[in-house]
């Protein structure tokens, strides 16, 4: 006993512990300095502050910063990497959790409250903003983060996103956002950030894809396993196609023609594969991000009697940059020193991490639209120079729910003939549209192509509408042309209906102010 | 399937318009595979360089060892 004694007299005596869950209400966004109190400085909560003020709206009123985070990103870059250093890292993070005004918290109880919760059943999702991980490594702290685009300012338009689970304090949270983080600036660089979103982004969204840490993906874009992470220098985009195949996407890239003054059907296929929901990895002038949105002009482009396409309509994008707040609006012409960078003036190439069984390329559907208007004997189309074509893939499956959805518009033969087409997994949907459907969303006539045909088919569709008539193709026997299986269905009295504009990949954001 | 059979004279007409688009769509495809593939060598060239300036440089250091 005497022993022991002695050895409690030599502990020294231990410092007040830092709460684990602190809760600071903001009244305005100079409030994030608050950050500052209570975070060590190897998270650099100075800058993280400069960030959230000038990137969140004011819709933000709370933050809930959560010490001792155990984060699976940044500990698979302790354990192969910072552990290995002489300089000490510490192996812990902190997360911040953001909410709207609605939302309390109770020091003593730990719990969290809603201004009109109801006992049982309390979601907090629609007052949760997401969360942000702070990495204990002095520079480029922010990590792992989930925003939702409706509280970052700047990013109105039409973004890719997904739910994603948060569990903190005993609650599971949902949010939608695009995984976002910073360069660690040593062994991950811009494009390793880049990947990483894309990959999580799809093991959120399609159980199919596994879920990569950071250290693995730093570790998949070289042929050889050197057996830990070295600092990088970056990576081409031959590495982050390496990168994406073996997380088990089939990569498709796509340079931009410089031989071409402007090569539009780069960008024609740069929206098409946006308008998907696929993100795409792009590479810029000793840079890469990733495009995760877009916003519609506020009217159609100028009318210059030639057939437009959904580029055309194209505002500007929103991509996610690992220097920036997420959800950046890029220009698609203004360049530097207004901008950053421009869509039209710095994208050298791009790639998109496809799923199987997609094999007829954006490139060849746009090579179809000229075909589709030949169609003009059989269905009621406007001329090419009148038109604004907007292609993408979605899956029959989907396809299917959006009509059901919309099933007042189809006249009851056409939507049996709908429910039982053999569809391929993914279809490219065109969409024709004259400048007044653009602007009332809706279209003149919508064909759905098989995405799984090959590129030396004739006009590989299954089906070709408008409001009074459809064209049915029988897909079941091969070495029988589209055409020579055409059916025609014909609806009487749909005069006022309309087609509405299928969007469906892509959420629309709500900035809250 | 549902649906009527539509006039074959139009049939052949439009077989004659959309037939030409397959050489079209082929070339666009493969000349930006050609692209691709372009620039994935040049990108595999410099990375052949990277290595082989980094192997020599190791291996003049060696030389100098004691």
């Amino acid at each position: 006993m005497d022993a022991i004694s002695e050895v409690d007299d030599e502990i020294p005596e231990v410092a007040e512990q830092k709460s684990v869950y602190t809760w600071i209400s903001l009244d305005t966004n100079d409030d994030f300095d608050k950050l500052c109190a209570y975070i060590d400085p190897e998270y650099a909560p100075g800058i993280v502050s400069d960030f959230l003020k000038n990137g969140l709206s004011p819709a933000v009123k709370a933050v809930l910063v959560e010490a001792n985070y155990v984060d699976k990103d940044y500990r698979s870059t302790y354990y192969s990497f910072y552990s290995k250093k002489g300089l000490y890292y510490r192996s812990d993070c902190v997360r911040l959790h953001f909410f709207d005004q609605t939302v309390h918290f109770d020091e003593a109880s730990l719990r969290l409250s809603y201004e009109r919760a109801y006992a049982g059943d309390v979601n907090f999702t629609d007052h949760y903003f997401g969360y942000m991980v702070l990495r204990p490594t002095g520079v480029k702290t922010i990590g792992r983060s989930l925003i939702n685009a409706d509280v970052v300012l700047g990013a109105e338009g039409r973004v890719i996103d997904a739910l994603h689970k948060v569990h903190v304090l005993g609650y599971k949270l949902l949010v939608r956002g695009f995984p976002w983080m910073q360069q660690h600036s040593d062994i991950s660089r811009c494009a390793h950030a880049a990947c990483w979103a894309i990959l999580r982004h799809y093991s959120e969204r399609f159980p199919s894809y596994p879920e990569r840490l950071v250290s693995e993906i730093t570790m998949m874009a070289h042929p050889v396993n050197s057996g830990g992470l070295v600092p990088s220098l970056g990576l081409n985009v031959l590495q982050a196609e390496r990168v994406l195949l073996q997380a088990g996407a089939f990569p498709l890239r796509i340079p931009r023609d410089d031989m071409l003054a402007c090569d539009t059907s780069f960008y024609r296929q740069l929206t098409a594969y946006v308008e998907s929901g696929f993100p795409v990895f792009v590479s810029l002038p000793e840079h890469a991000i990733v495009i995760v949105g877009y916003r519609w002009r506020d009217d159609v482009s100028p009318n210059n009697a030639v057939c437009r396409h959904a580029w055309d309509e194209v505002q500007h994008l929103l991509v996610v940059d690992d220097t920036q707040m997420p959800y950046l609006a890029i220009p698609k012409q203004d360049p530097p020193p207004d901008n950053l960078y421009s869509a039209e003036g710095d994208i050298d190439a791009f790639i998109v991490p496809l799923p199987e069984k997609l094999f007829y390329p954006a490139e060849a559907v746009e090579q179809q639209v000229a075909a589709l208007f030949e169609f003009h004997g059989f269905l009621e189309l406007p001329s090419e120079a009148e038109s604004i074509v907007r292609y993408f893939v979605t899956t029959g499956a989907a396809f299917r729910q959006f009509v059901r959805a919309n099933e007042s518009a189809y006249d009851l033969n056409l939507l049996q003939a709908i429910m039982e087409i053999p569809f391929s997994q993914f279809i490219w949907v065109v969409e024709i549209a004259t400048e007044a459907d653009w602007r009332a969303k809706t279209v003149t006539a919508r064909a759905v192509l098989d995405a799984s045909a090959s590129v030396t088919e004739v006009v590989p569709l299954w089906l070709f509408q408008t409001v009074g008539k459809a064209l049915v193709f029988n897909r079941e026997q091969v070495g029988v042309a589209a055409i020579d299986s055409m059916k025609e269905l014909e609806f009487a009295g749909r005069e006022g209906f309309v087609l509405t504009r299928m969007e469906v990949n892509l959420r629309g954001s709500n900035i809250k102010e | 399937m549902k649906g009527t059979k539509p006039d074959p004279q139009k049939v052949e007409e439009l077989r004659k318009k959309i037939s030409s688009v397959v050489p079209q769509v082929v070339k666009a495809v493969e000349d930006r595979e050609r692209l691709a593939a372009a620039s994935r060598y040049r990108e595999l060239e410099g990375l052949k360089k990277k290595n082989q300036s980094a192997a020599t440089a190791s291996s003049e250091d060696a030389r100098k060892q004691p």
